[in-house]
């Protein structure tokens, strides 16, 4: 087969995959990662039937690594530094403690399970993240995106994206330096983090620079120029042991700061999205079958402690944000998605060269949740209601006082508040009025 | 002045809007971030809203035109707008495949047969203030028109070919 060829029958397999999640209304990447398992190297094949499209992983496993650069080209694009910094007590406190708490639970799961160090510390970054993308399309499909607890879930996913910039970069310091000799580790860790200082610090002064270099650019130059800087940068951070991805991330950091931010990340979505699919399939291509079962029960256990500990951590953030037993228990169980992010600290785990397990775990991981999670979250009102019996009443909060008006994100707001003529008050937060009384 | 409206960000979603009318009922307006406009409906003291409604972009821009009052507009507000004597000013773009394009104005017979009046033509960011008769409409040309109450819809099927409540 011709590599073209065998391109194209993956992204055939990825198009029926993804059709299957759409009818199934469930999020699209573990369907790409369990494609990539089927019709892998590793893939099935029965007497007559052989389904191993891809035998030599070369070619998606480069698109695949471009996907992944620019999936965190995006989460860098995206991180809201600004929005984090006027974020309400509220959000910081939720988000807060619904990663502390999960990743000690997931923390305690792996050392249950025999793991230690750093498998441990790759297990809390699987088990705590959730994907943004997921719970956006949960919120969507089961149209609550104008409840009251909608701001905070989102105001949490933004505290969970911060976490993961910071825990990505820590984690491949600690990974691809070698962590063996203490000594090697300080020096790599030295460097790497000169690098990162380095690429923030070039990023910030030249931001002037690249604003005008990007300024009136074609189409095709504007792409050009972009991509160049993410592989280059990316690349560069790889040869001195910082992750290609964290190099990725932190070009994302930089240009979230120029003035195209929003230009670029119109143009290059559709280069993400046709890269990234490839990215979940070559990770599920690369896990071989054998392993699957032997962490079959791990990952069932996995998931039910992340069901257990997304819906607890649910209700302590709804209750300090003053909201109902329903909607902390709807919260709880939306936010439980895990996707795009726990797949990226599995592929960071194996380029640390750690226990080939975490891969299979990972994957098996994500499935159940992603198939699980939205069906949690639909029927979330129904589990409220079924264990209310149980916990008995819910001791209801005020909602903490609603930080001051801030006045970030300009323009267009002053527009709409001109253009709405009458209208009274402006919350940006939104914090006031869309917040409900405590007790239900 | 009563608080009526709160608004925020909604992080990869879009942004929200919230109305508390005077019986308590609220409305929020969801404008995602994909053009679609959706609407809910919270009875007074409802956590969860009763019903929504989602519409797509030119939908939305319909509804709003009707609450604006530029389509009907009850007699008391009529009468709250005597000075301007119930000329509403309104502006309409002519689509690729508006039968309007590439006539003139004269042609079209537009003050004979609707009674609106053109006041201006934007066309490329320029204004063309009180074209002539002879004047030729162009695809992309927004017209900015004064208009009578109930004269809008015939203009807007001469212009757009379109019955109006067509989609």
């Amino acid at each position: 087969m011709t590599p073209i060829l065998e391109l194209g029958l993956v992204y055939a397999v990825l198009a029926l995959a993804g059709l299957l999640a759409r009818r199934l209304g469930t999020s699209a990447i573990p369907f790409f990662v369990a494609a990539g398992m089927l019709v892998g190297p590793h893939g099935l094949t029965l007497s007559f039937l052989d389904l191993r499209v891809v035998r030599d992983p070369a070619v998606v496993d480069l698109l695949g690594r471009i996907g992944l650069l620019l999936l965190l080209l995006f989460v860098g694009l995206e991180l809201p530094v600004s929005r984090l910094l006027q974020s309400g007590q509220r959000i910081v406190v939720g988000g807060v403690t619904y990663v502390a708490l999960n990743a000690a639970l997931s923390a305690a799961y792996g050392l249950l399970l025999g793991w230690e160090g750093l498998e441990v510390l790759a297990l809390v970054g699987i088990m705590s993240i959730s994907s943004s993308a997921i719970v956006a399309r949960i919120l969507i499909d089961l149209r609550r995106t104008a409840n009251p607890e909608t701001e905070l879930i989102l105001g949490i996913i933004t505290i969970e994206d911060v976490f993961l910039a910071v825990y990505l970069t820590a984690l491949s310091g600690i990974l691809l330096t070698g962590a063996i000799q203490p000594a090697r580790l300080l020096a790599g860790a030295a460097l790497s983090l000169l690098f990162i200082a380095g690429v923030v610090a070039a990023g910030h002064a030249g931001r002037r620079l690249l604003d005008r270099a990007l300024a009136d650019l074609p189409q095709e130059l504007f792409l050009l120029l972009v991509f160049a800087l993410v592989l280059t940068v990316a690349g560069a951070g790889e040869v001195l042991h910082v992750a290609e991805a964290v190099g990725a991330l932190l070009v994302g950091l930089v240009l979230a700061g120029t003035a195209h931010r929003e230009a670029i990340q119109e143009r290059l979505l559709p280069v993400r999205d046709l890269t990234a699919a490839v990215f979940f399939f070559a990770f599920g291509a690369a896990v071989p079958p054998a392993g699957l079962w032997a962490v079959a029960l791990p990952a069932i256990g996995g998931a039910a402690v992340s069901v257990a500990g997304s819906f607890l951590a649910g209700l302590a953030a709804g209750w300090w944000g003053g909201h109902s037993f329903r909607a902390s228990s709807r919260l709880g169980m939306t936010i439980l998605a895990r996707g795009e992010f726990s797949v990226m600290v599995a592929v960071l785990a194996r380029q640390g060269g750690l226990d080939s397990r975490l891969q299979p775990f990972a994957a098996l991981y994500v499935l159940i949740l992603a198939l699980a999670s939205p069906s949690l979250a639909r029927h979330a009102n129904a589990i409220a209601d079924a264990l209310r019996g149980v916990a008995g009443r819910w001791p209801g909060r005020r909602p903490p006082a609603p930080p001051a008006p801030t006045t970030a994100s300009g323009a267009g707001q002053q527009a709409v508040a001109a253009g709405a003529g009458r209208a009274g008050r402006h919350d940006r937060t939104g914090v006031g009025k869309a917040a409900m009384g405590g007790s239900f | 002045m009563r608080e009526t409206m709160t608004e925020c960000d909604l992080p990869g979603i879009g942004r929200k809007y919230t109305f508390t009318a005077s019986g308590g009922e609220r409305l929020a307006i969801v404008v995602h971030q994909t053009g679609t406009r959706e609407l809910f409906i919270f009875p007074p003291g409802a956590e969860e809203p009763c019903g929504g409604i989602a519409f797509e972009d030119d939908e939305a821009r319909q509804i709003g035109a009707i609450i604006g009052g530029a389509y009907y507009k009850p007699k008391i507000l009529e009468d709250l707008e005597v000075s301007l004597q119930g000329i509403a000013i309104e502006w309409f773009q002519i689509g690729p495949a508006a039968p309007a394009r590439g006539k003139s104005i004269g042609e079209l017979q537009i003050r004979k047969r609707t009674g609106v009046s053109i006041i201006d033509i934007i066309r490329e960011g320029q204004s063309l203030p009180n074209p002539g008769p002879e004047t030729v409409l162009e695809e992309g040309d927004t017209l900015v028109v004064a208009a009578k109450h109930g004269q809008l819809s015939a203009f807007k099927t001469l212009i757009t070919g379109r019955q109006p409540g067509d989609a």
